[in-house]
């Protein structure tokens, strides 16, 4: 074990992560259809989680917006996908400069790469903000984002029905197909971060001042880090439509923001293994909840509507207060390195192996 | 003995060693200046001795109360601060921010006159008593920044800077006002660049190199004999007797 | 016309600048941008509802008490253990508390909206200099001012007042000339919970309905209006609460009707431009501490 060589040990996270995906599919395909359709939620929530970790473990800024990324994604996929004779009579009130809109149309995975590509195009626009902004003001500004995108999907009803679901999405998202774009997404999240803009990026992370004095421009590099994880969280709301076949601008609003809050702050917002492992732990932890909470733990007595999230909200305080770098800290997993003693299985389990980089990294990095 | 450090370690993150080491001490009545070059851990004991900076080895004590004691209160064992940038609450006017001084004293009428004795020393702060305090010039808020401190009659008074970046005129006060306090009794830790006023006036001084190690201490004279202390500070302690 | 308008618009304007004290109040002294405020807020809201057959005068008292009571309780069960965090830490934080009180509200008491019939007396129109003048637009602007004044006077005037706008300014420097902690945290709360009450009576009047979810709106209108004002002094957070109130009341008289479903998205953007160009707000001069 310990002779592993330089190429695995790149790639070994990546790669367990992508394992931890695939035992989440193996789950869904071997269960009946309401397990199916949480672990395929579940991996779209890994998909989201691991583009938002691009962004805020790299560089140490909490974004409260993302879902206004993937809000992009899940609406482009439903004009992109919609049958053209559906949408002509679901918008019947375009104005007449996107009257083109009716006729378009795409394949499932051509509405997925631009899905990524239209939330990459809103990344661009909002990049200056987050270049220029740390800490809370980064906090505020991409909340403020997230409600400038729901004010105007909610009250733009010609073009976006408004309050009235999207509906009449064909089904294309598979619980495969969303586990490939799961795979892809954790090998880019990663590549990012052994590249030189993401390590340039970690390293402003720990001190803001210090980095910049130093020439590195912190602001290019989380430009771009923000960019790319538009992209991936695009992807995610287009994977999001294709699943549900129908959604409303509500499912891209606070009470999403923050599910995927508990996963990124219970897994470790510092950490893509974090984020991964948050997303699955809580995805599987809401569908407890819902359970309970329809009562099927409690002889089919449901409990009043609001217990779930009650919970959920008291996890992420409990996180909050006991560790705030959430399970994995700064920490990557990682395979047992440590020459095993003799008598143990080798490959006996799963250790966390800080890097180096990080180490120093004991709270949230402050601008 | 008022304040005692003793083999004090701070340090700053992961890696950076703020003070290695450090071992000082002021007796009562005793007017002891720090001084050193930026970043010999000057304001980080200080700030360690308020409670600012945690301490990863070694002790502080104040009448030989440690001052990483759960239940040990800067402001119960007296001990004021006046800190480098000054901490004047501008958004506050002057006589608010005088008030705070004395916030925690119960002598009210003992207070009312140590206010009016402050406002003796420091004329300028009566005439300027309801103007916001962003508004002071620098050595103004100075002066109320060691007012303040004043009030809560300090058995300890740790002085940081006090005369950074402030007009000559202005340091001459200052130092005056320091010299006043000595006589008046109060034991003092004061910080200073400026090591030849430092040197004239203190009982003792410590010389402090990065990082946060002492490098000589003594009376002017007992440090002029020094040659590390000659060399670091650039010049004899004869030239400070000259001054004198 | 043009006094009618100007008592709505400073009416709204003091409404907003009420909501904004409370969450800059928190904010200068935790470090805390408070998204539970709302939550507060319809703490408030809901003892209107609970006692809307009592005297309007009972009715707000008890908004005192419940909101007093749930900004308390949220201090000691959730901010107190966080008293050392960072604000995103703190913010966070503040999201988990916003969704528990509001799953409890929906769990328990409000799990639908519940209407408010308001008093009679508040339909009422009166003729003042000429003008037709709602009662309600009257009261909001009495109400709200009348709270104004004492804030002010408490802020200004009692030694509670001075140690917590010190707090709010430098807490460390605060806390080493014996500003105690445990009196100033404490009493933060206590203040939010009585400004958002009194907040909560006057949107419920103008309402007319408690839900569970009512808080979102005067949280937002709390965090933008103290990040216009510069959160460095509550002077600064309440008079850009009353710039955004005021504004809001122009906007929504000068903006064609097709327009003004999308007020809060001008906001918001004006918001990020302020965030970005003028980070220690439009009205302040200081230099900020927010991260």
């Amino acid at each position: 074990m310990k002779k592993l060589g330089p190429v695995t040990r790149t790639v070994e996270t990546p790669v367990l992560l992508v394992g931890l995906v695939l035992l989440a599919v193996l789950v869904g395909v071997g269960g009946d259809v309401t397990i199916a359709r949480v672990a395929t939620l579940a991996i779209v929530s890994v998909v989201f989680v691991t583009g938002l970790s691009i962004f805020s473990a790299n560089s140490g800024v909490m974004s409260f917006g993302h879902v206004a990324f993937m809000a992009v994604g899940a609406y482009t996929t439903a004009y992109l996908t919609i049958p053209v004779n559906l949408k002509a009579a679901l918008f019947t009130d375009l104005p007449g400069w996107l009257s083109w809109l009716v006729d378009v149309h795409a394949g499932f995975l051509v509405a997925l790469v631009v899905s990524g590509l239209a939330a990459a195009a809103v990344g661009v626009l909002t990049s200056p903000i987050v270049a220029r902004l740390s800490g809370l003001q980064s906090g505020i500004a991409t909340l403020a984002l997230l409600l400038i995108v729901y004010n105007v999907l909610n009250s733009w009803t010609d073009v976006t029905r408004g309050s009235s679901s999207m509906i009449g999405i064909p089904r294309n998202t598979t619980i495969w197909l969303a586990f490939a774009v799961a795979a892809v997404s954790i090998a880019a999240a990663w590549g990012y971060r052994r590249s030189r803009s993401g390590l340039q990026l970690q390293a402003s992370r720990e001190d803001y001042w210090a980095a910049q004095a130093s020439g590195i421009a912190v602001g290019r590099h989380r430009a771009l880090s923000w960019i790319l994880s538009a992209f991936v969280c695009g992807l995610a709301g287009s994977l999001y439509a294709g699943y549900l076949t129908s959604f409303n601008v509500n499912a891209f609003f606070l009470s999403a923001t923050f599910a995927f809050i508990v996963m990124v702050v219970l897994g470790g917002y510092l950490s893509l293994s974090g984020a991964v492992i948050g997303a699955l732990a809580v995805s599987a932890l809401q569908e407890v909840l819902r359970r309970l909470q329809d009562g099927q733990f409690t002889g089919g007595s449901a409990l009043p509507a609001g217990t779930a999230d009650l919970i959920l909200a008291a996890v992420l305080l409990l996180v909050l207060i006991m560790a705030p770098l959430g399970l994995m800290g700064v920490r990557e997993l990682s395979l047992l390195r440590r020459r095993p003693v003799s008598g143990e299985r080798p490959d006996s389990g799963v250790e966390v192996v800080s890097e180096p980089l990080d180490r120093a990294t004991q709270g949230v990095a402050r601008g | 003995m008022v304040l005692r450090i003793d083999d004090a370690y701070i340090q700053y993150g992961a890696s950076v060693m703020a003070v290695q080491g450090c071992s000082l001490h002021v007796a009562e009545g005793e007017l002891v200046s720090l001084i050193g070059q930026n970043g010999a851990g000057k304001s980080t004991l200080v700030k360690a001795v308020m409670g600012q900076v945690p301490l990863h080895g070694g002790t502080i004590t104040v009448d030989n109360r440690s001052v990483t004691d759960r239940t040990f209160s800067t402001v119960r064992n007296r001990i004021s601060h006046v800190p480098e940038d000054r901490g004047i609450f501008a958004s506050l006017t002057v006589g608010e921010n005088l008030r705070l001084g004395g916030i925690t004293r119960k002598d009210k009428s003992a207070l009312a006159a140590d206010l009016e004795r402050e406002l003796e020393r420091f004329p300028v702060l009566r005439k300027y008593w309801s103007r916001g305090a962003s508004l002071l010039s620098g050595g103004e808020q100075q002066q109320l920044a060691i007012a303040r401190a004043l009030l809560l009659k300090p058995r300890l008074l740790l002085l940081d800077e006090p005369t950074l970046g402030l007009a000559p005129i202005i340091v001459d006060l200052i130092f005056d006002v320091v010299v006043q306090l000595r006589q008046e009794g109060m034991t003092i830790l004061l910080v200073e660049q400026n090591a030849v006023r430092s040197l004239e006036v203190s009982d003792r001084s410590y010389v402090l190199q990065a990082p946060g190690k002492v490098l000589g201490s003594g009376s002017a004279a007992e440090l002029g004999k020094l040659p590390a202390v000659v060399e670091y500070l650039g010049f004899s302690a004869a030239e400070v007797g000259v001054a004198r | 016309m043009i006094l009618e308008f100007l008592i709505s618009a400073v009416g709204l304007g003091a409404l907003y600048a009420l909501l904004t004290i409370g969450v800059a109040l928190l904010f200068g002294v935790l470090g805390l941008m408070n998204f539970a405020y709302g939550e507060i807020v319809m703490a408030g809201a809901f003892a209107m509802y609970l006692f809307r057959d009592q005297p309007w005068f009972v009715a707000l008292l008890m908004a005192i008490v419940f909101a007093v009571v749930v900004a308390l309780l949220s201090e000691r069960l959730a901010f107190h253990p966080l008293r050392n965090a960072d604000p995103v830490t703190l913010m966070i934080a503040s999201f988990a508390v916003s969704l528990a009180i509001q799953s409890l509200a929906r769990m328990t008491v409000l799990p639908r909206t519940r209407g408010v019939p308001p008093e009679d007396f508040l339909s009422h129109r009166v003729d003042l200099l000429g003008a037709d003048v709602s009662v309600l637009d009257l009261l909001t602007l009495a109400l709200c001012g009348a709270m104004l004044v004492a804030v002010a006077w408490m802020m200004g005037r009692t030694s509670l007042g001075i140690q917590l706008r010190a707090a709010a300014e430098d807490f460390q420097m605060a806390s080493s000339l014996g500003v105690r902690a445990n009196l100033v945290i404490p009493s933060a709360f206590v203040t939010v919970g009585v400004l958002a009450a009194i907040g909560s009576a006057v949107l419920v009047a103008r309402q007319g309905a408690v839900s569970a979810d009512m808080g979102l709106q005067p949280m937002l209108i709390g965090v933008v209006g103290a990040v216009l004002g510069g959160m460095s002094s509550l002077k600064g957070a309440a008079l850009g609460g009353f710039l955004l109130g005021a504004a809001t009341a122009l906007l929504e008289s000068l903006l064609p009707t097709d327009l003004i479903a999308f007020r809060d998205a001008f906001l918001f953007s004006a918001l990020i431009v302020v965030l970005v160009v003028r980070p220690q707000g439009l009205l302040s001069g200081a230099k900020v501490r927010v991260s």
